[in-house]
């Protein structure tokens, strides 16, 4: 029972995010002139569409609490969230080690990260360095992509 | 007959030596995608976007399209050999398929998809070749009223065909149309939802949208429940039994149409057309009872049926500029970074474009028949690549292209934040595919609602005193009716819960 509860509220909570997001986008709306010289202006499709989304998330919040139509999806816990958890982490890594070095160390560190866990230490190392610089490769020889080789410490 | 020497011209473009090799590598490309259980065609194109960045639009578009139909090949043989379907119009042919394997014959299996994948394929362009030049006259008539209709029921469709609640289809559709809002405003200049950003002046990026949504989420949603492959068996032998011929052929001809009427159909998927063509062939069969255990027919109808739909998929947007389903949302969004605007137009306009993309998917449907035929074998070697291996580099590929589109990080900020809200929407079933549709078309629905009420005389009243677009407009009406109906009496459920069988 339980279980099913953290189902109805992750729909409730969810369109009490939407109907703040859409409040939001309504009253940013209110700023841009609703009808312009040729009938509607700028303002006037944003207005509308934030409104309905007011309108669809009190329904969304009725429906999860009515128990209608939930997802059957489960929210990740324990082991696999830890997971999702590790590769945005990773993720989000490699964008502020890319601005501090540039791509070869980020690309190189990020896979070395993701690989550690699976293969042993050489193994990590020797791929990450190679896939890194086969993507190099790719891009900024094949696709012609410029990719920075450094960043703003060095 | 005019089509005909335009495609022939247009063999003339995708028989030059680079295309026919973008060609091959799209369609290797889409077997690899549709073979790796972990990767679907919409985050396989989305990702491949940045990658066609420097060619020629019509090479770009080539190998797009032909990672998209190759997918649809691949899928199948993941679904025979090993019970995983690689993408997900392939899980109807696991029921059958898998168990024609069990019994030793997972080669006919896999002989008759690539056969009516083929047959399913080649005719379905060949309609593309013949309707999508007099559809696209046809259209070359509409106005701005006409094309809002047609945009408006496009969008209704695929909120009304997908997902279980119509609420949270219509909150994904919304959603879409207030990103496709944020930066410039067309007509009168003025920024909105920009927030003091000089980034979001120039509104969120497609490709950004796409590689975050259906790329980044389907890694981070496979982390949770790796699929595990088990080694397959060998294949031998390609061919059904003699007697076999007789109904695979009979299903064949069945899956076609039925991929083809639903292709054309926005928000009917493959998944609704292999299913579809599952059901009916389980309905004409002289003995159901051998259904789900290994029926020939239960394989070759639903394989045929989702390459015919792919194909079929083409016309609405080569003719009308409307995407019927993400993926091809995506090509769409390829379509206009590399400046061309599909729609009625495109025919008359960029003519060597579009039948060289016909000639070339001729020709990239007869490499998969033979990448599917005689090398099969090595295909399903593919899905035994662990992983583990794969996914770091599927990343390092999303980062780089999406840094590649404007050499900025703060679109792969913007793209991984994407990929997060896609997680969370999946987990929250509320469908993208709406979102991602509705946001490559929110532009030009605005536009072409102020366009409409620029020229009315009667403000909103044009869309409904213009025949054509009267037509349109009470088509879309009786769907969201018909959709509002069937949440009431809660029929939806059902329904999406026989595509998910």
């Amino acid at each position: 029972m339980n279980f099913i509860m953290s189902k109805y509220r992750s729909g409730i909570w969810a369109g009490a995010v939407l109907f703040l997001l859409a409040l939001f986008l309504f009253v940013l709306s209110l700023q841009y002139s609703y009808s312009g010289v040729l009938g509607p202006g700028p303002g006037f499709f944003p207005t509308w569409l934030s409104g309905i989304l007011m309108v669809l998330s009190i329904w969304y919040i009725y429906e999860s609490v009515k128990g209608k139509n939930v997802s059957s999806e489960s929210w990740p816990t324990g082991q696999s969230l830890k997971h999702i958890l590790f590769i945005i982490i990773s993720l989000v890594l490699f964008v502020i080690l890319f601005t501090l070095f540039g791509f070869l160390l980020a690309g190189f560190i990020f896979l070395a990260i993701l690989f550690y866990k699976e293969y042993r230490w050489y193994t990590t190392l020797l791929m990450s360095a190679g896939i890194t610089i086969f993507i190099y490769w790719m891009f900024n020889s094949v696709l012609k992509v410029y990719l920075p080789l450094s960043g703003i410490l060095f | 007959m005019d089509s005909f020497f335009l495609l022939m011209q247009g063999f003339e473009t995708a028989l030059t030596w680079s295309n026919l090799l973008y060609c091959l590598i799209g369609v290797m490309l889409g077997m690899f995608i549709g073979v790796l259980p972990g990767l679907g065609p919409v985050s396989g194109t989305a990702l491949l976007i940045p990658i066609t960045f420097g060619m020629e639009p019509v090479s770009a578009i080539i190998m797009l399209s032909g990672i998209f139909y190759g997918s649809m090949y691949g899928g199948t043989i993941t679904s025979v050999l090993v019970n995983v379907p690689g993408e997900a119009a392939s899980v109807i042919t696991c029921i059958d398929g898998y168990e024609m394997t069990k019994k030793g014959r997972a080669g006919a299996a896999l002989g008759v998809s690539a056969i009516g994948s083929f047959i399913g394929g080649v005719v379905a362009v060949t309609a593309l070749t013949f309707v999508g030049p007099a559809l696209s006259k046809f259209a070359l008539k509409f106005g701005p009223p006409e094309f809002f209709a047609i945009m408006l029921l496009g969008m209704l469709m695929i909120v009304a065909l997908m997902g279980k609640s119509l609420v949270r289809g219509l909150i994904a559709a919304v959603l879409g149309l207030l990103f496709a809002m944020v930066g410039q405003d067309m007509v009168t200049g003025e920024f909105r939802f920009t927030f003091g950003s000089i980034e979001l002046m120039d509104g969120i990026d497609f490709a950004v949208m796409a590689m975050g949504l259906f790329g980044i989420s389907e890694i981070l949603l496979n982390a949770e429940n790796p699929t595990k492959v088990k080694k397959p068996e060998k294949v031998k032998g390609l061919l059904p039994r003699r007697e076999e011929w007789g109904p695979t052929l009979k299903s064949v001809g069945r899956g076609t149409g039925i991929g083809m009427l639903l292709g054309v159909i926005p928000g009917a998927n493959s998944i609704i057309a292999s299913t579809f063509s599952y059901i009916l062939e389980k309905k004409v069969a002289k003995d159901p009872s051998r259904f789900g255990k290994g029926a020939i027919e239960g394989v070759a109808g639903p394989e045929t049926a989702n390459n015919a739909h792919s194909g079929a998929a083409l016309i609405p947007l080569f003719s009308l500029g409307l995407p019927s389903s993400p993926t091809m949302a995506v090509i769409l969004g390829a379509f206009i970074m590399h400046g061309l605007t599909p729609g009625p137009a495109l025919f008359t306009k960029n003519p060597d474009f579009v039948w060289g993309l016909i000639a070339s998917m001729f020709i990239g449907n007869v490499l998969l028949l033979i990448m599917n035929m005689p090398l099969v074998g090595m295909w399903a070697k593919i899905a035994l690549i662990p992983y583990k291996l794969l996914f770091p580099i599927i990343l390092m590929v999303i980062l780089v292209g999406t840094y590649s589109l404007n050499g900025s990080l703060w679109d792969v900020g913007l793209m991984l934040i994407f990929g997060v809200i896609g997680y969370i929407l999946k987990k929250l079933d509320i469908p993208m595919s709406a979102m991602i549709v509705t946001f490559i078309l929110g532009s030009q629905l605005e536009t072409s609602m102020l366009q409409s009420l620029s020229i009315s005389t009667e403000g909103f009243l044009i869309f409904f005193t213009q025949p054509i677009s009267a037509v349109i407009m009470s088509i879309a009406l009786i769907i969201f009716v018909l959709s509002i109906l069937s949440g009431v009496k809660n029929k939806r459920g059902k329904l999406a819960d026989d595509v998910e069988m």
